[in-house]
Formats: structure tokens, C-alpha cells, sequence
């Protein structure tokens, strides 16, 4: 079980840029770290991860289904169960998913309370068929 | 784990561990916070740094294991390991016949020749396969005006050759005989001088470097990656070097290993010497065919291998060249003659058991002798091969079942039982120092089905004499086991089949066996329940050493034969110990005629409460006979 070990987190960031001042990679902190974390979740495929056949975002399989209510619905549910499953640091409090038919994509928005914060912050997703 | 002062943990070769002590490490530092969450960009790279950690671990375990001979896996390491010790894999081998040839040629030859790898054919299992003559034979007529040639040697496999052209100029250059199945115990090695010199010179298989030179035409011999054997020349120091331009023909037989062993009806393929009119009769049937030598085989005769030094001082020394050198071995037992009985100093005894048959050819006993043996052992000790001595366990067993608990019938269960006791014999005894364990077989008894509630099983120890009929001989029975003998007064752990005997008064009479007596063993005929002695005493026997020593015994007929000495008399005892043990060359066998099964249907109610004693139905007591 991961644990929260006191509230700054601080993870890098995986766009991989170096400081402007000292060179350093660059680093993602707070709240951000927790939605970079998110963000990376739901765009797992299975099998990406070495030796966790199992752990996926599983969305990819989704975003090829028909544009519907259901569908919707049932990304809606996914997120919240990998957020749930693999993410204790955020609270999900609304997922909202909007299809963008003539794009072949979803814009999906999360609100989540960090378990960092007190305050709900938001992190926008655009999924497309890739 | 990773302890908590930080240190990582290096030992672990799981990736799950790896990644645990990974991040075990990473809570002692304060530069990254969050690294332990599945979706934060760190856990990626910590399943990186913990799958580069596995992957090292896992090759260098592998590597590790690969170099020794005991941990290796892969076949490739085994024989290389195996080459450090000077061993060479056994070659898949094929079968080996010998037949009788009579030829009836057109006309009145001279001479007829049988040229090396004139082609027979047999079937085995629906299947035809191909067999060669091992050499060439010259056939006279014979006074009867018959071409008849015996014991001809025929090789199981199709032969073929291959050519290469010896480039000096070229230090890769390998000489390989790329079949799978290849015999080299059928490999001719003949190398031409060149296209235009058709001169050849033989080479053969260098078994021992000391007695090589520089100009021995020998050649060596390896099993390369492949599982394929490859040909190596000497480098002009040990042995003759091979000069550019030299033409290698290396001529073998392609087998089918141990699946042609048992043929024994064998036909001429096109003709044999240029004719087509042979009659061909068998000698001896095929067998002797075996798999190449797998990773188990190798590892287990390598180290014995390197032992003997390719000479035989030790009795392990006998045993280990017998088996490398003499494919159709099964199993090989040796021991010093001063351990015979009775001692016999300055010999060797080595008993071989054939991989078909059960005992060897006297023809193949001088061979493994002479040609393998003789060249190898010390000065002043005479190797001799002895026969394989069979004892027989004799089995009676009663055995109680459940009928309410199976639907097969009693006589399907003793069929049952009777495989079970059959397919102990052949996998658990049938080789030199194979002991019969009791205790091991009552239990196969017990759960050879689920009705089957016990067994009281007797075992007493069979042997088969060769009397010679109308005469009084000497003959020794070894038991090699101690006989049941609990007090002077008890007799009967020695019995025998029927044979016709006559007594001091010259009466012959029919139905007598034979009994111990305190020491002395009697020839016996019943009347009635009473025994009534027809010879008071042929000879003694020492209950210690379960050995029976006849001095005057004169049986007139077995059954239906009075006369020669190849009628079967079965001798037996009962053995102290229920455990019988083989000494040097006895094997235990169990025949299935020896084997008797009464079944006991004991379907209970759940309790005993009838009658005032409970029941006798079967012992293992040792009553006699």
C-alpha cells in the first residue's frame, strides 16, 4: 500500500526539461505531481508496464466504442476505478466526458480533492483515437 | 526488504522484490516524494531500474549455474563442461543383429564376397528399417556345396558419406557430420591425399594421447552446439596433421536408435555378394539401440569417466569404460576376485546386463574383453565378464477389500494387483543392486485401488537349477540371503518343484521334492499329509549364507524329461528378512507366474462384534511348507 509520507510531494517530470536557472530536470510538485499521476493512469495500456500485465487505464479499449451515452458512462466508471485503485492521494468528487465526434476524441474532466489540499483542483484530459 | 538505515538490499532476484527494496532505499532520501504511487512518472522508472536489476540477476544466475557440470542445464554446457573432463557424449546407437547367411549363387563361384554395408531390412511395429553388415566377409562353399556364412554382424542404421576438401588456408574450417542421429561407433575416418593422389590413409578414434605422435593418423572426436558431432585432426605434435588439399571421407550410419530394438525376422534389401537366392536366419535378434546420451546420462558418467583415466584399476574404473565403450550395456557391475565366492585372486569380475536379452553372446564377452578390457587393466589382473544371475521372488499375498466401496470384481482386482506387483518388479528391481523392499510393495498393494483395505503377502525366493537327469552331480544354489531358521527343530524354508527320485532300495518314485532338515537337505515324497524321506541327505546347506551345496543329487525325471540337463528344476526359500538383497551380479526379478493373489472380500458392518476370536485369513508368518 502506497503511502502519503507527509504532503509535498515531488516527482519529475516526465517531459524530461532541465532548469532555466541551474539545469536540473525539471521537477513537478504538489497538487501537480498528483495530476501528473492521474493523467498518467488513464493513459496506461495493458501490458505497458513491465511484469504488471494486469494494471491498465483501460480507456484505449473504450475510445474505439460507438459515441454514446453508454459509452460515456462507462468511461466515467473506468476513471473512477483507476483513480480509486491506483491513486489514494485524490478524492474523486466529477468526472465529466464530452465527446468530440469530428475529432475522434473525448475531453474528459476531473475534480478531485488532493489529499494534500483542502481545495478541489480540476485536470482536463483530451483522449483521441491513437 | 531494504533496512531501515537505507541500505539496499541486494540479494533479492524477483522483480517484485527488486522494486520493493528500490523503494524501501528511496524512503530514506527526501528528493522525490510520491515515487511509490503506480501513476507517478517515478514508479516507471523504478519498473525499469527494478526489470534491468532482474535481467542481471537472472543472466548472471544462469551463467553461473551454466559453468558448473551439476547445475547446468542447457545441453550445450553440459558437454562442455563434460569436454574439460575428457568426455565425450554417447551418439545415438543402432541396433545390432547377427545372422546367418546361406547363399545359393548361380553357378559355382569360387568365393563370394559380402561387401561392408550390404542392406537387410526388417520391420519393427509395421515399420521397415534398414540394417548394414558391420564388415566384409568372403563366403566358401562349403563340403556340402552350401555358401554359408555365421554370425554376421549386422549395424541398424542407412549409411552415408561426406566429402570435405582440408583448406589450411581457412582456421574455421570444420568437418562435421551434420546428421542427427548419427552412430559413431560406425564412423570411418579415410582421408585421400588429394584429387589427383587417390592414396588414403585411415585414420582412427584417439583414445589415449600418451601412445600418439606426430605422424598418428588418429582423430578426435566432439559434440559441438548443435547436438552434431564434428571431426578434429591432430595439430602435427598429437597426431598426423591434415595438408591442404587433403580429401576427408567420413562414412557412417544414420540410426533409429533404440525404436529398431527386438527385430528379429531380417530379409537381403536388392542382393548380397551379386546374389539375390539368400536364406537369412537369425542368430541373434536386435538390440542394443539406444538414444544419444542425455544431459542426466552425461552428468552422471562424465565425473566416473574422468575417474578412470581411461584405464581400469578400480572396479568403478571397469564399470565406467565397459559402459562407454560397449553400447549394448544396460548395466555393468564389477568387483575384485578376492570378494568372490570362493575368493579368487587376481581377477576381475565384470557382469554385464544386456540391453536386450539376458545374457550376453560368449562371441560378445571376448570382444568386451579382449578389445576393451585387456589393453586398459593392470598387468596381472585378468578381467572375466560373468553372466547376470537371476533370482526370483516368489510372491504370495491375500488381500482383504471393501466390496461395497468399488464395482470392478475380485477378479479384476487381482488382475490389478497382480500389475502392480509385475510393474514393481521392472521398475523398482531388474538391475544389479536393485534390493527388493517389502514394506515398499505392501504399500503399492494397498493402494494399487481404493477398495483394497490390506494385504499379508509371503515372499519366499525362487531359483531355477539345471539338474542333470539320470545322474548324481554336485550343484551350488546361491541365495546370497540369509534362510529362515529360528531353532534346530524347524525345517521346511527349502522346497522345489516336482522331479522323480529313487531311494537306497532302488525304488524310484515320482512327486519328490527336496527339504532342509537342520543343515542337511533331504529329498522328501508325501503320503498323504505325512512326508516320508526318499534320501536323507544330498547335500548341506548354510542357512547364514543361503547357500545350498548338493553332493549326490540324482534326480531320474522332471515332469515328462529323463534324460539331458535343460529341464528346470525351481528351487526355493523363505529368506529371514522380508528385504532381499542382491550380491554382485544376482538381479531380482519377478516373474508373472509367481505371483498368486487370494482375495478376501471384508465388507464390515463399521464394527467386529461376532463370534469369540477374530479370524485367521492369510499370515505372514513363516510356517514352512
Amino acid at each position: 500500500m502506497a503511502t502519503t509520507y507527509g504532503k509535498d510531494y515531488k516527482d519529475f517530470d516526465l517531459d524530461f526539461g532541465k532548469h532555466p536557472a541551474h539545469g536540473d530536470l525539471l521537477t513537478v510538485k504538489k497538487t501537480t505531481a498528483i495530476s501528473r499521476s492521474i493523467n498518467n493512469l488513464i493513459r496506461i495500456q495493458a501490458g505497458e508496464r513491465l511484469f504488471q500485465p494486469g494494471m491498465e487505464g483501460g480507456l484505449n479499449a473504450l475510445l474505439f466504442e460507438p459515441y454514446g451515452v453508454l459509452t460515456t458512462s462507462r468511461i466515467i466508471k473506468t476513471i473512477k476505478h483507476v483513480i480509486g485503485r491506483y491513486e489514494p492521494r485524490a478524492d474523486v468528487q466529477l468526472v465529466t466526458v464530452v465527446a468530440d465526434e469530428a475529432n475522434n476524441a473525448y475531453l474528459i474532466n476531473i475534480i478531485f480533492i488532493p489529499d494534500n489540499d483542502v481545495k478541489e483542483t480540476n485536470i482536463e484530459v483530451y483522449l483521441e483515437r491513437a | 526488504m531494504a533496512s531501515a538505515e537505507g541500505k539496499l538490499n541486494i540479494s533479492e532476484l524477483d522483480f517484485e522484490k527488486i522494486k520493493e527494496n528500490l523503494i524501501g532505499f528511496m524512503s530514506n532520501q527526501s528528493e522525490f516524494v510520491g515515487y511509490n504511487f503506480k501513476g507517478s512518472s517515478f514508479d516507471v522508472l523504478l519498473d525499469i531500474l527494478a526489470y534491468n536489476t532482474h535481467y542481471n540477476a537472472y543472466y548472471a544466475n544462469m551463467v553461473a549455474n551454466e559453468m558448473f557440470l551439476d547445475s547446468a542445464t542447457l545441453r550445450n554446457s553440459v558437454v562442455a563442461r563434460a569436454k574439460h573432463l575428457g568426455y565425450v557424449p554417447r551418439s545415438a546407437r543402432g541396433s545390432k543383429a547377427s545372422v546367418t547367411l546361406e547363399i545359393t549363387p548361380t553357378g559355382t563361384p569360387a568365393l563370394i564376397s559380402v561387401s561392408k554395408n550390404t542392406q537387410f531390412q526388417a520391420d519393427v511395429d509395421g515399420v521397415s528399417y534398414i540394417w548394414c553388415t558391420s564388415n566384409s566377409h568372403s563366403v566358401n562353399i562349403n563340403a556340402n556345396g552350401v555358401y554359408t556364412v555365421s554370425t554376421i554382424e549386422l549395424s541398424q542404421g542407412i549409411p552415408v558419406t561426406f566429402r570435405y576438401t582440408a583448406n589450411t588456408g581457412d582456421v574455421d574450417q570444420k568437418f562435421l557430420l551434420p546428421n542427427a542421429n548419427t552412430d559413431t561407433d560406425t564412423l570411418s575416418v579415410v582421408v585421400q591425399i588429394s584429387d589427383t593422389d587417390t592414396e588414403t590413409l585411415t585414420y582412427s578414434l584417439a583414445n589415449d594421447i600418451t601412445t600418439v605422435n606426430a605422424s598418428s593418423t588418429i582423430y578426435f572426436i566432439t559434440e559441438n552446439d548443435d547436438g552434431k558431432y564434428e571431426i578434429e585432426f591432430g595439430d602435427g605434435v598429437l597426431g598426423k596433421t591434415l595438408a591442404n588439399g587433403n580429401i576427408i571421407i567420413l562414412s557412417s550410419l544414420i540410426c533409429d536408435a533404440d525404436v529398431t530394438n527386438g527385430a528379429k525376422s531380417f530379409s537381403v534389401v536388392s542382393d548380397v555378394g551379386g546374389y539375390s537366392n539368400v536364406k537369412v536366419v537369425t542368430t541373434s535378434a536386435a538390440g542394443g539401440g539406444q538414444e544419444s546420451e542425455d544431459i542426466e546420462g552425461i552428468k552422471f558418467n562424465a565425473p566416473k569417466n574422468y575417474d578412470a583415466q581411461n584405464r581400469c584399476v578400480t572396479t568403478h574404473d571397469y564399470v565406467s569404460i565397459v559402459k562407454r565403450d560397449y553400447s549394448g550395456a544396460q548395466s555393468v557391475v564389477a568387483w575384485g576376485g578376492e570378494d568372490d565366492d570362493p575368493p579368487v585372486y587376481g581377477k576381475v569380475f565384470i557382469a554385464i546386463k544386456p540391453a536386450s536379452g539376458s545374457v550376453l553372446s560368449n562371441s560378445t564377452k571376448v570382444w568386451v574383453q579382449d578389445s576393451i578390457l585387456a589393453k586398459r587393466n593392470i598387468v596381472g589382473v585378468t578381467p572375466e565378464i560373468r553372466d547376470p544371475d537371476y533370482l526370483y521372488l516368489k510372491i504370495n499375498s491375500t488381500v482383504k477389500y471393501d466390496s461395497g466401496m468399488t464395482t470392478n470384481s475380485a477378479s479384476t482386482l487381482k488382475s490389478t494387483i497382480t500389475s502392480t506387483i509385475v510393474d514393481y518388479g521392472l521398475t523398482q528391481l531388474k538391475d544389479f543392486d536393485k534390493a527388493f523392499r517389502y514394506s515398499n510393495l505392501i504399500k503399492k498393494i494397498d493402494e494399487s485401488e481404493i477398495s483394497v483395505k490390506s494385504n499379508q503377502t509371503n515372499v519366499s525366493i525362487k531359483r531355477y537349477m539345471y539338474p542333470l537327469l539320470g545322474s548324481s552331480s554336485a550343484y551350488t544354489l546361491r541365495f546370497s540371503n540369509e534362510v529362515y531358521h529360528p531353532s534346530n527343530t524347524f525345517w521346511g524354508s527349502v522346497t522345489s518343484g516336482d522331479f522323480s527320485y529313487r531311494d537306497t532300495a532302488n525304488t524310484l518314485w515320482t512327486g519328490c521334492r527336496i527339504q532342509d532338515a537342520n543343515g542337511t537337505v533331504q529329498v522328501y515324497r508325501t503320503s498323504g499329509q505325512n512326508r516320508i524321506i526318499v534320501d536323507n541327505d544330498i547335500g548341506t546347506i548354510t542357512y547364514g549364507s543361503g547357500k545350498i551345496d548338493l553332493l549326490g543329487f540324482a534326480p531320474v525325471a522332471i515332469g515328462s524329461s529323463s534324460t539331458g540337463n535343460t529341464t528346470t528344476l525351481d528351487v526355493y526359500i523363505t529368506p529371514s528378512s522380508s528385504d532381499v538383497l542382491p550380491l554382485r551380479e544376482q538381479i531380482i526379478l519377478i516373474e508373472d507366474t509367481d505371483i498368486t493373489i487370494t482375495m478376501v472380500d471384508d465388507t464390515g458392518t463399521g464394527t467386529y462384534v461376532q463370534g469369540a476370536t477374530s479370524g485367521s485369513d492369510g499370515s505372514t508368518l513363516k510356517t514352512g511348507y
